[in-house]
């Protein structure tokens, strides 16, 4: 008897597992790699200050490796009304660690799209019936000198590109654009000085 | 769960063997699974015919009802939503008992339901990813085995447990179905 119920509970447990095989995953997600959506303006030198502005410009059609025509981004994600992505900025301190900088009580200049911004910056480039991109475009302030440096890697699995995920509502598809970026060091930081 | 257990364990011996049993006069049973009923949110009714008092066959059909599948197949955390399953099934009794008494069988399940892909649609200048639903039916013959003990010579609890490859269409169907049940019925 004991065997008996033994092989139970193996059974159940080994068909429970099996029964998991096509079940697993998020089938309303789907992944794009692009090139270049994100800009920094400016070289590597800023002077404290002045703000370091991301940009991101996203156009309704894109082009998708492997296929000659243009993916349309904004069709395939039932109309989703923004594309976010995320990054944080780091300062490096007298012992060479790199701190987080806080943007919890900083006034981010956003001209473009939104943000919401804390220990990261949370961006939302919003869509623009009138020139069918997404668009964001904002800058932080950089308050003091040192060794700087920008990591797009925060809430996404991506190391060295930059992650959009797109704000679909419902069930429509969540589209997730891949894209790299230049500037980018093998571990993904974007690194720049600012001067007194 | 530990009377359960007890119930199982202290049951009757598996080979002690008895004749002229009331209960193996009763030749038809009808059972619900009230394990289906509340883990997967599936109505799951059976009927068994006793030929002999070794072999019965039998038929066992089930609708989803649940709404939490629904919404979870919707929201793309499943791509198949199983609805509907009939199984016809074959035992056999593999212990003397008639109270309580272990039994394999075959069986072959007519399943149905929908699954949901992700496609890419072109108009030859465009294109765009879109979820396309479509419904899927296939047949999966599989075994089982399970165990019943039987109180006031008419009423029963079964346990089941079993799987079946679907066979037909298994890029779309589920690759396994699952035959798991606590079943409660009466035997006239």
């Amino acid at each position: 008897m004991k065997q008996f119920i033994k092989y139970l509970f193996a059974t159940s447990l080994v068909l429970s597992l099996f029964s998991c095989d096509d079940e697993d995953g998020f089938y309303n997600e789907k992944y794009v790699d692009t090139t270049q959506l994100v800009t920094i303006d400016g070289d590597s030198e800023f002077h404290a200050g002045e703000n370091l502005y991301v940009g991101s410009s996203i156009p309704r059609y894109i082009s998708e490796p492997g296929f000659s025509d243009l993916l349309d981004i904004y069709g395939t994600t039932g109309g989703a009304t923004a594309f976010t992505f995320s990054y944080i900025l780091e300062k490096q301190d007298i012992d060479g660690e790199w701190i987080f900088v806080d943007f919890t009580d900083v006034s981010i200049d956003v001209q473009e799209g939104s943000a919401e911004n804390g220990s990261f910056i949370l961006a939302h480039a919003e869509y623009s019936q009138t020139t069918d991109e997404y668009n964001y475009y904002g800058g932080i302030p950089l308050a003091s000198a040192g060794e700087y440096r920008l990591s797009f890697g925060v809430n996404s699995d991506s190391t060295n590109e930059v992650e959009f995920r797109s704000e679909s509502s419902g069930n429509n598809i969540n589209l997730n654009l891949i894209s790299d970026m230049a500037g980018l060091d093998a571990n993904g930081y974007y690194h720049f000085t600012v001067l007194p | 769960m530990k009377k359960l257990l007890l119930l199982l364990l202290c049951g009757t011996p598996l080979f002690a063997q008895e004749t002229g049993s009331p209960i193996a006069e009763k030749k038809n049973e009808v059972r619900l699974d009230v394990l289906s009923a509340v883990a997967y949110g599936k109505a799951n009714l059976s009927y068994e015919r006793f030929l002999s008092d070794d072999w019965s066959v039998g038929l066992t059909g089930s609708f989803s009802f649940s709404d939490k599948f629904d919404k979870d197949f919707d929201r793309g955390y499943r791509n198949t939503l199983p609805k509907t399953e009939i199984i016809p099934y074959v035992r056999y009794r593999l212990s003397d008992s008639f109270k309580s008494y272990y039994f394999v069988e075959v069986f072959a399940s007519l399943n149905s339901g929908d699954y949901k892909e992700m496609i890419r649609d072109s108009n030859g200048a465009t294109a765009i990813y879109r979820i396309n639903k479509e419904g899927y039916f296939d047949v999966a013959p599989g075994a089982s085995i399970g165990y019943k003990v039987y109180f006031a010579e008419k009423f029963v609890l079964e346990f089941l447990a079993g799987a079946g490859f679907n066979l037909l269409d298994p890029d779309k169907s589920p690759d396994v179905v699952t035959r798991l049940g606590i079943n409660v019925g009466y035997r006239f």
